[in-house]
């Protein structure tokens, strides 16, 4: 009984700071592949910009459907890393996708936004005019 | 051992742990800010320093890391300029630049490691060899006092001359890095430090006098403390402000007060055994001895050995969980898991709140619950107190924690990747 008393102790005392310790821990690695993707996106976006002297002529965008612009103009090699899905976008227009990117009227500026999932907050963001790097 | 030896070789493994430990939360932070996002490379500093071999954290003024050659000989320093340039800005974004310098302190030459800017702007600056060059042979100094483009004739790249003017900025603010810092040399003494010192100085007195007149008047004096501490100044004691202190130096020019307060807390312990803070100032501690009077004896819970022994770990996973999210750089507000930043109650997270709270209650049915089985920073300084025993058993879980951080600071190249970076 004194041995699993106390083995329920330390247990419980584990798994109340281990829990969100791992939540931690996953969030930062998820993180890390939002930066990936926002640094990819962001370099085929200032490209598009030389080529075109403007940004995407929309002033809102799903992430899918910025990528499938930049695919078409062959600033991407690829579709890159979706990490909400834990693979490659597929462009399906179906997956899971919060990366959201804007622009203003004259398409001047841009503004890229990687959200969470669950609670729609944004966890990164780049844009020509405020947050100019993820550092 | 002999008997007489043991002492003070527990207390010299004590101070030497809580250095270590310091220490190497200190330069773990320093490299980690160095890296940034995009640790430097090897072989971009051949490109400048063909011989180099090893590169380490350089801990002098200016940061950056020391290019060390195969023999062990120093050949020159390396730096970039991301993350304290990301405020300039050239047509869309700032500019990460490669200084190397060598040996003798002359900038051997610059790259352009990475940029959020325009690319062909930052392509133009690139390919333009007389601003690349521009900088070479020159010292830190030089180039800090560069900033002032046109008087130092720092001419922009044509067609890229915001990019290429952002580049110069940020090789001049790079450079400044460690020089402003001599303007902070100056000891900023404030009367809140003078009353800080003073309820350091009166629970020392607390703790250890024996006058009459002390005594008599201890009551007084611990809500004097209460107060003033927890009321006023709000100047606790705690993981996040310990941590901070261990990464970014401990501000005895800017909060000299807090600084012999913590020195208090820790040194007093370590060298008479007897703690003042714990028991004597920390106003969290005093209002549960207060709770004790206040709530009826026979609403006290019993614990039984088996709780009390397993509810004396949370202390030190707690301490563990500090080390993990302080490496790994997790983002979790430390001054949520201690209940102290609550007597900001104004600015105080909900976290702390709630942790001030459960404390509270807790420690109304189980006297002095929240200090003897939660509180990390109360564990942190009872591991260093002195015993007349010489080694006891918590110089086990100091060892421990030493232990900890050793693996998290010499491991971290293996389990980087893990976390993400």
């Amino acid at each position: 009984m004194s041995a699993l008393k106390r083995t329920l102790i330390v247990g419980l005392i584990a798994v109340g700071l281990g829990w969100p310790l791992k939540a931690k821990i996953e969030q930062k690695r998820h993180d890390a592949e939002l930066r990936d993707l926002l640094l990819v996106v962001q370099d085929a976006l200032q490209r598009f910009h030389v080529d075109q002297e403007k940004y995407i002529p929309r002033t809102e965008l799903k992430g899918a459907e910025m990528i499938n612009v930049l695919l078409d103009f062959g600033f991407l090699d690829g579709p890159p890393y979706n990490p909400w899905t834990g693979e490659a976008y597929v462009l399906d227009g179906e997956e899971l996708d919060f990366l959201r990117y804007a622009s203003d009227p004259n398409f001047e500026t841009y503004a890229l936004k990687a959200m969470d999932a669950e609670t729609g907050v944004v966890r990164l963001e780049i844009d020509s005019v405020e947050h100019l790097s993820l550092e | 051992m002999a008997p007489g030896l043991q002492v003070p070789l527990a207390m010299l493994f004590r101070l030497l742990a809580v250095l270590a430990i310091g220490g190497m939360i200190h330069r773990h932070h320093l490299r980690v800010t160095e890296e940034g996002q995009r640790p430097i490379l090897m072989s971009e500093v051949r490109a400048f320093i063909p011989d180099a071999h090893t590169l380490r954290l350089h801990t002098g003024s200016g940061g950056g890391l020391e290019v060390v050659g195969a023999g062990g000989d120093f050949l020159g320093t390396v730096c970039r300029s991301m993350p304290h340039c990301r405020g300039i800005k050239g047509y869309s974004g700032p500019t990460d630049v490669l200084m190397a310098y060598g040996a003798d302190e002359k900038l051997r030459g610059i790259a352009i490691r990475h940029s959020y800017d325009t690319p062909s702007h930052v392509e133009d600056v690139v390919d333009n060899y007389l601003f690349m060059e521009r900088w070479n042979g020159k010292g830190r100094e030089e180039i800090a006092a560069m900033s002032d483009l046109k008087a130092s004739k720092v001419y922009g790249v044509s067609g890229a001359t915001r990019t290429s003017e952002a580049v110069a900025r940020s090789l001049a603010l790079r450079a400044a890095v460690g020089f402003d810092s001599a303007s902070e040399d100056t000891l900023v003494f404030r009367w809140q430090d003078a009353a800080l010192i003073i309820v350091a100085g009166l629970g020392t007195l607390l703790a250890f006098s024996k006058n009459k007149i002390v005594q008599r008047r201890s009551l007084a004096l611990r809500v004097l403390i209460v107060i003033y501490l927890g009321l006023i100044s709000g100047d606790l004691l705690a993981q996040s402000l310990l941590v901070s202190w261990a990464q970014h130096g401990v501000p005895w020019r800017e909060v000299p007060g807090l600084v012999v307060l913590a020195i208090v807390a820790f040194v007093v312990p370590w060298s008479t055994g007897k703690g003042a803070y714990c028991t004597q100032i920390c106003p969290h501690g005093q209002l549960q001895r207060w709770l004790i009077k206040w709530v009826p004896s026979k609403w006290r819970w019993k614990l039984g050995a088996d709780s009390k022994w397993g509810l004396l770990a949370l202390p030190g996973a707690l301490l563990v969980v500090v080390l993990l999210v302080t490496f790994l750089r997790l983002e979790w507000d430390l001054a949520g898991i201690e209940p102290f930043d609550a007597w900001s109650w104004k600015n105080a997270g909900i976290a702390t709140l709630v942790v001030a709270g459960l404390s509270l209650v807790f420690s109304a049915f189980v006297p002095m619950g929240y200090c003897r089985y939660a509180c990390p920073t109360g564990l942190a300084m009872n591991l260093v107190r002195k015993s007349r025993k010489g080694f006891v058993a918590r110089d086990g879980w100091l060892l421990g924690l030493v232990i900890l951080t050793t693996a998290l600071y010499f491991g971290y190249e293996t389990w980087k990747p893990w976390v993400g970076g």
